[in-house]
C-alpha cells in the first residue's frame, strides 16, 4: 500500500498536471473573455474580473447559499446510502424480502428521478422535505442497487467461515458483508455523489428560497450573467472537494485492501 | 475443544462424529454423480484424523457433510449422537483457500470466534495472545493480511479456528498450494499445537506423507464413487519429529498405501 514504485509510473511531474490542467482553464477564460482578447461578449461570458466583483457584491448570500446547498447535498449522501445499504443488506439475507422490494425498486429505478421533482413539488410544495427526499431518493436508488451487485460477489467462503466460527445472521451483515463490500462501493458513491449534486441544483431550479441553483436561476432573472458565472464555480469547486473527501474517507475504510490510490 | 488447565487433553474412545451409510450424490447435466457412497466412519475425541484419497473422490465432499454445508441423500451424520443440521460453532473449517477475512487485522481474525461467540473481553484477548504465540504470529497481531505471505496467513487462518474453540476442526488441504519446506514447517506446528492443546481434527489431503505424519488414523479413501478402502493406525507417537519421516517404519506405511492405492485403482 506504502509502495510509491508501481502507482508513480512516469515521474514527479505527473503530479503538477492536475495543477496544470486547471490552469489552462482559467487562462483560457481569462483571454478568451473581455479582461484578455474579448472574443465573447462579457454579457455571455462575464470576465474573471467581474465574476471576482459579484463575490464583494454578495458577500454572505455567498456562503449562504452554499451551506444550504451543502446541508442538501450532505442529507441526501448521508440518509440515501444509510437506507440504500441497510435495504440491500436485508435484500440479500432474506428472499421474501428480495421478492417482495425487487420489483418495486427494478420499476422505479429506470424513471429519472429528475422527472418526478414536478410530482414531488405538487405534493410537498418548496418545502425542505420536497428537495431531501429527492436527492435521498436518488442516491437510494444507485446505492441499494450496487449493494446487491456487490454482495453477490462476496467470496461465498468468508460467509461460510464466519458461520463456523459462530456468526448470526446479524454478526455477518456487520462484521462480514458491509465491509466486504466497500471497494466496491467506491464507484457507486461517487456517481451517487455527483448525480446528488446535479438533483439538489434541479431542485433548486424548480423552487426553493436559497442554494445555489436557487442563486442562479434568480441571476438569470435579473440578468446578472457574473453570479450565473460564479455559482458554476463555485458548484465545481464544492463538488470536487467533496469528491476528494469522499476518495480520502474510502480509501481509509478500504485501506486493507491495497488498492491502487 | 476440551482443553485440560496444563493443555493436554485426556484421551478417550468416545465417538465425536459418526457418518453412518453416509451417501451424497450430486445431480448434473450429464447424469448423477456419486461423490459418497455408503461411508460408515467414526471419528474419536481428541483424534487427529486425515482422510486422503486420489482427487475427486469425495473428501470435500465428506467435510461439507461434517461442517453442516452439504447435506446427505442417504445415511446418517452425527456430531455427539445428535443429527448435524447446518453449520455453526461447534465445528471450526479450514478451507484450502484463503478464507482469512481482509478487513480485519490478524488479531481480529483470530478473536472473531470468540467475539461472535459473545466470550468475555478477558477471554477474548487470552485466546488471541494465546494462539498467535503458539502459530508464532505473536509479532502480526495488528497486521492487515494483505501484508502476510501465504503461509502467515495459513497460520492465522488455523490460529483463528483454534481460538473459536470448536468441538472438531476440520481442514481441507490447507496446505495445499504451499511450498514443500513451509508445509513441512506448518504440519510440524500444527502437530505440536494439536499435542499441546488437543482437540478432534479431520484433516483432508491428497498427500500420503503429510497424512502419514500428521495422522492418528488415515482413512483410505477409493477413487469414485467415494468409499474407504481401509483405516490405517499410524504409531509415531503424539509428539512427532521431522525425522521420522524419513524413518523406516515411515517409508513401510507409505509403501503400504501406495500398494493399496494401486489396488484400488487410484494409482496406476
Ligand atoms: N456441487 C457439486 N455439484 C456437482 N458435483 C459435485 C459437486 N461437488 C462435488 N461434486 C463432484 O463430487 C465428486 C467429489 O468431489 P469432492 O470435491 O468431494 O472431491 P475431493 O476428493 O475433495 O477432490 P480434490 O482432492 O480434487 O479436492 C467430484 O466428482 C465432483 O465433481
Ligand atoms: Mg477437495
Amino acid at each position: 500500500m506504502k509502495s510509491k514504485a508501481s502507482n508513480e509510473e512516469g515521474g514527479s511531474y505527473v503530479k503538477y498536471l492536475g495543477i496544470a490542467s486547471v490552469i489552462t482553464v482559467f487562462a483560457f477564460w481569462v483571454v478568451a473573455s473581455e479582461d484578455g482578447l474579448g472574443w465573447f461578449p462579457r454579457i455571455k461570458f462575464p470576465p474573471p474580473t467581474e465574476v471576482f466583483t459579484a463575490i464583494t457584491v454578495l458577500q454572505e448570500k455567498l456562503l449562504v447559499d452554499a451551506g444550504v446547498t451543502v446541508g442538501r447535498v450532505i442529507f441526501g449522501m448521508v440518509v440515501g446510502t444509510a437506507l440504500g445499504l441497510g435495504v440491500g443488506l436485508l435484500m440479500s439475507f432474506s428472499k421474501p424480502i428480495m421478492a417482495f422490494l425487487n420489483p418495486i425498486i427494478e420499476s422505479m429505478r429506470p424513471v429519472p428521478v429528475i422527472a418526478m421533482i414536478p410530482f414531488f413539488l405538487m405534493w410537498l410544495g418548496i418545502a425542505e422535505s420536497g428537495k431531501l427526499l429527492l436527492v435521498t431518493l436518488g442516491v437510494f436508488t444507485i446505492i441499494v442497487v450496487s449493494t446487491i451487485e456487490a454482495i453477490r460477489n462476496v467470496p461465498r467462503i468468508y460467509v461460510n467461515a464466519a458461520k463456523t466460527l459462530g456468526a448470526t445472521k446479524r454478526v455477518i451483515h456487520w462484521r462480514i458483508l458491509l465491509p466486504a463490500i466497500t471497494p466496491a462501493m467506491i464507484g457507486p458513491l461517487r456517481v451517487a455523489m455527483a448525480l446528488t449534486f446535479t438533483l439538489v441544483v434541479a431542485a433548486e431550479f424548480m423552487g426553493a428560497q436559497a442554494g445555489i441553483g436557487y442563486r442562479i436561476l434568480e441571476a438569470r432573472r435579473l440578468f446578472n450573467p457574473q453570479v450565473i458565472f460564479l455559482g458554476i464555480v463555485e458548484l465545481g469547486i464544492l463538488a470536487s472537494l467533496f469528491d476528494y473527501f469522499l476518495r480520502k474517507i474510502m480509501g481509509y475504510i478500504t485501506r486493507w485492501s491495497g488498492r491502487t490510490k | 475443544m476440551v482443553r485440560s488447565a496444563n493443555g493436554s487433553a485426556a484421551d478417550s474412545t468416545r465417538p465425536r462424529v459418526q457418518l453412518k451409510d453416509a451417501t451424497v450424490r450430486f445431480k448434473t447435466q450429464s447424469g448423477e454423480i456419486t461423490a459418497l457412497h455408503e461411508v460408515n466412519l467414526e471419528i474419536l475425541e481428541n483424534e487427529f484424523i486425515c482422510l486422503m484419497g486420489p482427487s475427486g473422490c469425495g473428501k470435500t465432499t465428506a467435510l461439507n457433510v461434517i461442517a453442516g454445508f452439504q447435506a446427505l441423500t442417504s445415511g446418517q451424520a452425527l456430531l455427539d449422537g445428535n443429527p448435524i443440521e447446518g453449520a455453526d460453532a461447534s465445528r471450526a473449517v479450514v478451507f484450502q483457500s484463503d478464507a482469512v477475512f481482509p478487513w480485519m487485522t490478524v488479531a481480529q481474525n483470530v478473536a472473531f470466534g470468540p467475539t461472535s461467540q459473545n466470550r468475555p473481553k478477558q477471554e477474548i484477548d487470552r485466546l488471541v495472545k494465546e494462539f498467535l504465540s503458539l502459530t508464532d504470529m505473536q509479532g502480526f497481531a495488528d497486521s492487515w493480511p494483505m501484508q502476510l505471505s501465504g503461509g502467515m496467513r495459513k497460520r492465522v487462518d488455523i490460529a483463528r479456528a483454534y481460538a473459536s474453540q470448536p468441538e472438531v476442526l476440520l481442514m481441507d488441504e490447507p496446505f495445499g498450494n504451499l511450498d514443500f519446506i513451509l508445509k513441512e514447517t506448518l504440519q510440524g506446528s500444527l502437530r505440536d499445537l494439536w499435542a499441546n492443546v488437543g482437540g478432534t481434527i479431520v484433516f483432508v489431503t491428497h498427500d500420503i506423507e503429510e497424512a502419514i505424519f500428521l495422522g492418528d488414523r488415515i482413512v483410505v479413501m477409493t477413487p469414485r464413487p467415494g468409499k474407504i478402502a481401509k483405516i490405517i493406525p499410524i504409531d509415531f507417537g503424539k509428539v512427532r519429529a521431522d525425522d521420522i519421516r524419513t524413518s523406516p517404519e515411515f517409508i513401510a506405511i507409505r509403501r503400504g498405501i501406495r500398494e493399496l492405492m494401486t489396488e484400488t485403482g487410484a494409482l496406476a
